[in-house]
């Protein structure tokens, strides 16, 4: 989790997206939960409890994530909008955080599954 | 310097659509049968780019590619700051009639994707003998008519959200994760760089007003010749959706086109080749 913190602070897309982004995202897999807190942009890993700042969840079973998580996924699978358009996502919470933010976050999820993949190798 | 010129030109026209004066700017290439190409909701011809440029086309076709009124550097008319854009089935038809009949263009070819793909079959319905025949790119009969509700776009025109970036983001799943990043990035720009409130506009003509559902779909393909291509990374106009258009014309030709997503001619031009090549040889054998 902190390599993958230390990976999305350094990316160039998130950056120049999120300079007055802040919220918490959390992606949760069945059981696993992924959360973040959002501060103007910088990443941190957020406690479970932390419910400090508002934010939202990006929700979908294990096997929905695995396919988005396949080196070539298949359609309605490979993307945030494809997942959340085909019924395969649903978001909890703040759901205006997400969409009016909508290129931070699917380049997040980004940065995640490629964390994901090498996890997995 | 060593500059690389093409052989695409821009210049304008001027139309009166519905009273009012607009300032269509459109390029064009080659020489031969006219194809006219329709670019997709809040875009603009930019995405035809590389169609214009492929030198195999342009031999044997007059490729014009034009930017709807309000899209790209066809400005909205006057007064647009006291307006909501939004595109009817009529003002769409409107336009593209009277683009033809300024340039004098006689039984063009045309080629439209998503917004495009669905108006050329109106076209094809209400205006067969203007044409000489439609290629349908992620053409679709309805997307989602019954359940429209304006308010389900309201992120892509709200002062406190960039209507640009959320529509490039939402676009971005609608491209096929094949698709080269310089075409994806370039497309997205496309959508990140439109004129506030046109991509809502339009999507009333995706979504509501261009339903063809409950329309019979009579279209003579021996005149008017039918081609529908679509990638499989749709959802928004999935290939099912065109595969079924294709089994109620006679004689219309359908393709899935692998690999693809919902913006074939910019997210993956040396790809949609493949497919709109063959499309376009079988479109000359008939002349």
């Amino acid at each position: 989790m902190d390599a993958l913190v230390g990976r999305l602070n350094k990316d160039k897309v998130l950056f120049r997206q999120g300079q007055y982004y802040s919220t918490q995202i959390t992606i949760v897999s069945g059981d696993m939960e992924y959360r973040f807190n959002i501060d103007k942009g910088q990443v941190s890993k957020a406690e479970t409890d932390d419910s400090a700042v508002q934010g939202f969840s990006l929700i979908a079973d294990p096997e929905s994530w695995a396919k988005f998580c396949q080196p070539v996924p298949p359609p309605e699978y490979h993307e945030l909008g494809a997942l959340l358009a085909s019924g395969h996502l649903q978001r909890q919470g703040d759901i205006q955080a997400m969409e009016s933010n909508f290129m931070y976050v699917r380049r997040l999820l980004e940065i995640w599954r490629e964390d994901q993949r090498g996890s997995a190798q | 310097m060593n500059a690389v010129f093409d052989e695409v030109k821009g210049r304008y026209v001027q139309l009166t659509l519905s009273d009012e004066t607009v300032n269509i700017y459109f390029e064009e290439a080659g020489t031969g049968i006219p194809l006219l190409c329709l670019h997709t909701a809040g875009a603009d011809g930019r995405q035809y780019r590389e169609v214009l440029r492929n030198e195999s086309i342009t031999r044997q076709y007059r490729v014009i590619v034009p930017d709807m009124p309000w899209h790209g550097k066809s400005s909205p008319p006057a007064g647009w700051q006291e307006k909501e854009y939004q595109l009817s089935t009529d003002d769409y038809l409107r336009y593209i009639v009277a683009f033809m009949s300024a340039l004098e263009l006689r039984q063009p070819l045309v080629m439209g994707c998503s917004i495009g793909g669905r108006v050329v079959l109106h076209l094809a319905l209400q205006h067969q003998e203007k044409i000489g025949g439609i290629i349908g790119l992620q053409s679709g009969l309805d997307a989602g008519a019954d359940d429209y509700d304006p308010q389900a776009f309201s992120h892509f025109h709200r002062h406190d959200v960039h209507a640009g970036y959320s529509a490039a983001a939402w676009m971005a799943a609608l491209i096929a994760p094949q698709s080269p990043d310089n075409h994806r990035w370039e497309t997205l720009w496309h959508y990140a760089s439109g004129g506030p409130g046109v991509f809502k506009g339009d999507l009333y003509f995706y979504a509501y007003d261009g339903d063809l559902r409950n329309q019979p779909l009579v279209i003579d393909t021996k005149k008017c010749p039918v081609y529908l291509l679509s990638g499989e990374y749709d959802w928004s106009a999935p290939a099912a959706g065109a595969e079924e258009i294709a089994q109620r014309i006679p004689g219309a030709y359908f393709k899935k086109m692998h690999g693809m997503g919902h913006f074939p001619m910019s997210e993956n031009p040396e790809k949609f080749f493949e497919y709109l090549n063959p499309v376009l040889e079988d479109y000359l054998s008939k002349q």
